[in-house]
């Protein structure tokens, strides 16, 4: 899911209406753009989920067939039974994601605050700072973050995992945050000064019901990074009962030993992991939209 | 040290309560085992649960690293000191981690063993290195001559009398591929290194060639090589071959045979009962990989070690389910009982084979089989983007000269020998 699938403009309403529906041949024409579009988009979703549901068999048919003859959860079981479980990885994924989530949230709050509503000597250059970490590649400090944590006996823990990929994500949430306290009106925070709240009182009464947008945008995509993320949990996680999802998706489509994929499993998988992304995003597109736009627009 | 200090007080303060409970750790007795994926996960699986039910002192977790990931993280893992206490790996790979002395030297503890006098002789040949053992089998896959009894009936041949030479196969396949639709004689995978050194390099090996440097650094040598890329050639172009299978890169190649559409191919002994599985009412047969004269042969004895990485704990216990695996009760009850490979030669008479001919005719390949031994297979046979391929897809579908090209990929193979 991109940025660009939610920046749709709100319906044009009353006097512009009429005037944006002139024959609506052009409206037409772009609704089945539009269309065109969207099924490009979604085709390989439906083929992904599609074939999940083919017997073994068919799911390694060469050439592939379309759409499952028979209807079967083949490759699902095959899934939930391997190694550990997948009830195991699920749950490592989760737990790492929504740790993620409340430490990315418990560092970018106050960073933001900070960085919007305090006088902070060079205080734009410290924000400039943080902000490169987004030019550094993470996989380049994967090395030594390992022997860091091997030290630290964070290796092989949910919690050290997410802490790497707060990391990943750090950057752009507190530029979400910053932007967001600063779109607040100082107004409020005045008459709640005035009112005798402390800065925290502030933060927690007049800022957060505010940003909240904010928090989560910057929730979605910290959920979104960690469920997906491969390469560091492959680094830190040494044993099976430990795995994330996508380590257990890359371990278990391998079939023979000179290559060959489990298709069906694969993809059965590959369904599995969409899921709660999905859940996810349109449970909360209401406010991310919001969120997206309170960021850019001050 | 104040540095260390701050950095584990932040660590902890963020998340405290989250590690302690969403961390899962081990038993303390536990063995910790590796293995890579894409190996025989139904065999692996197995070995392991019969130890754990005789030793539940000493239970082994098993965890499966992605395969194309296994060197890198097992490097990384030797350097951090957070290595498991034995590892299956890829016995083609032995060579290299033993040169590169990240493996246990385990000779002592096997010196007056006599399960290892039947062991695979192409794994304990990649497990030694100077003379001193560094693994013992894991498991073996051969590859071997598949064949198609239904096609071959239909084509007028005699379902029992499997090719025994080159020319044979190329007479047979013709045949075959005649009844038309969409059935082909034979099978050549067209962008899959490990493919070819598996089904087609045991060609070579049975005319009479050597493929990966010799004892004086001469790789490719003999007749063989330029033999099996002409009649390799000459199959593709008499439309012995699917026109798809040029870009077979390994992800289907084990799904061709239980097809049905391919009258013989080389594969392995994993895939006798993908076939099934796959394609219950197909007949087929196995015969070994012939070469140029007739009632010559070979094969690739392939599979896994089961090593003790450098920084293990668990030397003795790890050492333990090594002899576990070669003793007498494990080699039927395990290998057999699942149709896999006896991986000593002297334990296959057994009631599992006896009860199933094809597993006995495809064990016969372990008798001719043979694995390359070198420091970098991946970079000579292995890679996508290494010389043994790319001379193959030039002999299979260019008409470049045939002298040109394996002199060509054996300058290559000594350029990257001569690096090492």
């Amino acid at each position: 899911m991109s940025a660009e699938d939610t920046l749709v403009r709100p319906a044009p309403r009353g006097k512009d209406a009429a005037q944006a529906m002139p024959g609506g041949r052009a409206a037409y024409l772009v609704g089945a753009l539009c269309m065109v579009i969207i099924a490009i988009m979604i085709a390989p979703l439906l083929v992904s989920v599609a074939a999940s549901f083919k017997t073994t068999a068919e799911a390694a048919a060469i050439p592939p067939t379309w759409f499952p003859h028979v209807l079967s959860l083949d490759s699902y079981e095959r899934l939930w039974s391997y190694q550990d479980g997948l009830p195991t990885y699920l749950f490592n994924s989760a737990g790492t994601a929504v740790l993620t989530i409340l430490i990315c949230l418990g560092l970018t709050i106050p960073a933001g605050y900070a960085l919007a509503r305090f006088p902070i000597p060079g205080k734009e250059l410290l924000f400039v700072f943080l902000l490169l970490a987004l030019i550094i590649p993470y996989q380049a400090l994967l090395t030594p973050l390992f022997f860091m944590f091997a030290e630290l006996r964070l290796t092989n823990t949910l919690a050290g995992l997410a802490i790497i990929h707060t990391a990943i994500q750090i950057p752009f949430s507190i530029y979400i945050m910053r932007n967001s306290f600063e779109a607040v009106p100082r107004e409020l925070e005045e008459a709640a000064v005035i009112d005798g709240c402390s800065s925290w009182q502030v933060l927690l009464r007049i800022y957060l019901p505010a940003i909240r947008p904010a928090i989560v945008t910057v929730a979605l995509f910290a959920f979104i990074t960690s469920w997906n993320e491969f390469l560091a949990a492959l680094v830190i996680m040494n044993k099976g009962s430990i795995f994330t999802l996508p380590l257990v998706l890359a371990a278990a489509r391998q079939e023979t030993s000179i290559g060959g994929t489990d298709w069906g499993m694969l993809q059965s998988g590959i369904t599995i992991a969409i899921i709660p992304c999905v859940l996810f995003y349109v449970l909360l597109q209401k406010y991310y939209v919001s969120g997206f736009l309170s960021g850019a627009v001050k | 040290m104040r540095f260390k200090a701050y950095l584990r007080a932040m660590a902890l303060g963020v998340a405290t309560s989250a590690v302690m409970t969403l961390t899962v750790p081990a038993f303390a007795d536990d063995l910790i085992m590796w293995e890579r994926s894409g190996g025989n996960a139904g065999m692996v699986d197995r070995l392991i649960e019969m130890w754990n039910e005789k030793n539940p002192d000493r239970r082994i977790q098993l965890t499966y690293i992605p395969h194309a990931e296994m060197v890198a993280k097992l490097a990384q893992a030797i350097a951090s000191g957070d290595v498991p206490d034995l590892m299956g790996l890829d016995l083609i790979y032995g060579p290299q981690f033993e040169a590169a002395g990240q493996l246990v030297d385990i000779t002592d503890y096997f010196k007056d063993d006599p399960t290892l006098k039947t062991a695979s002789p192409g794994h304990m040949m990649v497990a030694t290195y100077d003379d001193r053992l560094y693994g013992v089998p894991l498991y073996a896959d051969v590859s071997a001559l598949f064949y198609n009894k239904d096609l071959f009936e239909k084509a007028g041949l005699d379902p029992d009398k499997p090719p025994t030479s080159l020319a044979e196969v190329r007479a047979y396949a013709d045949k075959i591929t005649a009844l038309g639709g969409d059935v082909k004689g034979y099978f050549l995978p067209g962008s899959c290194a490990g493919c070819n050194i598996f089904t087609v390099g045991p060609l070579m090996w049975a005319s009479g060639a050597t493929i990966e440097p010799n004892a004086d650094g001469e790789p490719l040598v003999g007749d063989g090589v330029k033999q099996v890329l002409q009649w390799a050639r000459d199959m593709i172009k008499a439309g012995n071959v699917h026109d798809d299978a040029r870009a077979e890169n390994g992800e289907t190649f084990h799904l061709r045979f239980g097809s049905g559409k391919v009258g013989m191919m080389g594969t392995g002994n994993f895939n006798i009962t993908l076939a099934r599985d796959q394609n219950p009412d197909m007949n087929f047969g196995i015969a070994l990989l012939p070469g140029v004269e007739p009632g010559s042969a070979a094969s690739f004895i392939g599979g896994d070690l089961v090593t003790i990485p450098k920084g293990s704990k668990r030397v003795d216990d790890a050492v333990d389910f090594m002899k576990f695996l070669l003793s007498d009760e494990v080699q039927v009850e395990g290998y057999a009982k699942l149709l896999n490979l006896t991986t000593r030669s002297d334990m296959t008479d057994n009631q599992y084979f006896e009860a199933e001919p094809l597993v006995q005719d495809v064990a016969k390949a372990l008798s001719v089989g043979r694995t390359p031994y070198t420091l970098t297979f991946f970079e000579q046979i292995n890679s996508p983007q290494g010389p043994w391929l790319q001379m193959l897809q030039r002999a299979y579908y260019t008409d470049d000269d045939l002298d040109e090209i394996i002199a060509g990929a054996q300058d290559q193979m000594k350029a990257i020998a001569a690096q090492e």
